[in-house]
């Protein structure tokens, strides 16, 4: 979910603002060295791949549904640094060209949507790819589930801090935790199918598939 | 959202409706848009009619800058969880408790979810406004121009050349999926949807690998490390208005050009700025004056 504008105090937008710039700048120096000369256009593609993704939507039923975040994805596929990278663009180009996602709350969702899933996603996918080739998708739809958890933990504890008093933040939490609880299955089950295809037709693409890669 | 970029066939080649917003600078425009909302974000609940009055301002820009009522309402459809969230607010806050239509809700929590969900709206409209009357190389030569590390911008731009690209993929594997047999209910559609979108990846990739290939024929490989791509930020630079303009807006006072023009242009530039910087003015009157 992306923060709108005016949900957020404005100490913690500037905060974390100031946590997505560093995330940032650190993910930009490390994805650098490791593409050399692809650096012009392989961000720019993921993250339109990315924005055009979120655009397919899958019925939940009622009349409701919904769509690839895809920040674990990315995370699975090209590594963390590079998804950090290319999530913040895709959330700069929401919030200016689409005016999805709010502008004083850019930082927010950047850390939201890009940091700490891709983090988290990183991690779980390092944890659990190793085992078995079969298992594969299912190891990245489980990472792409926890990392879809820990963004909404992560709004929760925005919301916790620089959100208004008025309302206990138990109440918010279990909201936003409600939430997050079932786009975090449909984004597992998504990128499990999604990594399904990809492992078939170009495993060469899945960093986690080939532990040796220049 | 206006979606030529120049350079991109296609849609991107239609002229361009201009109104009265299209002219003024993009750095001008997204600071008074940031300055605009901060102030809306500073509204507290408690005056209820001077997010009312912000609100009204908001719209007057969108009108101003000949967004379409279609977009706003599509883009208004994504703060639906919000709804849910600010209903929550009603129901569990805390204190006084008052009837509406016979369900008990916490007064505070009412108001206070009713203004969030005003400042998300009036954000979504306010920020719809500036999207109309900016075009995707203007955004980029307004972030350039506020200093935005000049490799971000790079990407922003690239990524929106991709955008296009990368939709029309999508579209035709849509199609060909549809032609081919449709899709047989619920489950049919995940794994279809799941199906098209590995599919886009790869495609996406081996496409990135042909720019590569491309770029590397035209001898732009020597491209250092990753916050300097300078060689593509003169091809990917705004196409609307000649170098030499740019400078001139960029650098007012710049020394080697005759002074009525240097004047003129700091003038100009100056009622820009201080044009984009109304609303936010304007909204700050509205916090201040309005009753609470």
């Amino acid at each position: 979910m992306h923060v709108p504008d005016g949900w957020i105090d404005l100490p913690t937008s500037v905060a974390a603002a100031a946590v997505a710039a560093t995330a940032v700048t650190i993910a930009a120096r490390r994805v650098g060295p490791r593409l050399a000369e692809k650096v012009t256009t392989t961000p720019a593609v993921i993250a339109a791949y990315l924005l055009v993704a979120g655009l397919l939507v899958v019925p939940l039923g009622l009349g409701t549904g919904a769509h690839l975040i895809g920040t674990g994805l990315a995370a699975v596929l090209v590594g963390p640094a590079l998804a950090i990278v290319c999530v913040a663009v895709v959330v700069i180009i929401q919030a200016l060209v689409l005016a999805d996602g709010g502008v004083t709350a850019l930082g927010l969702n950047v850390v939201n949507n890009g940091v700490v899933p891709a983090l988290v996603a990183g991690a779980a996918w390092k944890a659990l790819a190793g085992r078995s080739r079969r298992l594969l998708p299912a190891a990245a739809g489980l990472a792409a589930g926890l990392a879809t958890l820990a963004a909404g933990a992560a709004a929760a504890v925005e919301f916790a801090v620089g959100g208004t008093d008025v309302v206990p933040a138990q109440a918010v939490a279990t909201a936003l935790g409600a939430g997050h609880l079932v786009v975090a299955v449909v984004e597992g089950i998504l990128t499990g199918l999604i990594l399904r295809v990809v492992l078939r037709l170009r495993p060469d693409l899945v960093v986690g598939a080939q532990p040796v890669r220049a | 959202m206006s979606t030529d970029h120049g350079a991109v066939g296609g849609r991107g080649s239609q002229a361009r409706v201009r109104g009265p917003l299209t002219g003024l600078a993009p750095e001008a425009k997204l600071v008074g848009l940031v300055a605009f909302l901060v102030v809306v974000a500073v509204t507290p609940p408690s005056r209820p009619w001077s997010l009312v009055g912000q609100g009204l301002v908001a719209v007057g820009v969108a009108v101003a800058a000949l967004a379409t009522a279609r977009d706003i309402v599509r883009r208004l459809v994504v703060d639906l969880p919000l709804v849910v969230l600010a209903v929550t607010m009603a129901l569990a806050g805390d204190g006084p408790r008052i009837d509406v239509v016979g369900i008990s809700l916490s007064r505070a929590g009412l108001s206070v979810g009713l203004a969030l969900l005003a400042k998300a709206t009036i954000g979504v409209v306010a920020t719809s406004a500036v999207a109309a009357a900016t075009t995707v190389s203007e955004t980029v030569a307004g972030l350039r121009r506020l200093r935005l590390p000049s490799w971000i911008c790079d990407l922003v731009a690239l990524t929106a050349r991709q955008l296009q690209v990368v939709g029309d993929e999508i579209g035709r594997l849509r199609l060909a999926a549809a032609v081919r047999a449709g899709t047989r209910g619920r489950r049919g559609e995940w794994s279809a949807v799941g199906r098209a979108l590995g599919l886009l990846f790869v495609r996406s990739v081996e496409r990135n690998d042909r720019l590569q290939l491309a770029l590397a024929a035209r001898g732009g490989t020597s491209l250092a490390g990753f916050p300097a791509v300078s060689e593509v930020r003169s091809a990917v630079a705004s196409p609307t208005r000649p170098p030499h303009r740019r400078r001139a807006i960029a650098t007012p006072d710049a020394g080697h050009r005759s002074p009525s023009a240097a004047t003129t242009a700091a003038t100009s530039t100056a009622i820009g700025w201080i044009i984009a910087l109304v609303p936010a003015g304007a909204a700050l009157v509205l916090r201040m004056a309005v009753g609470s």
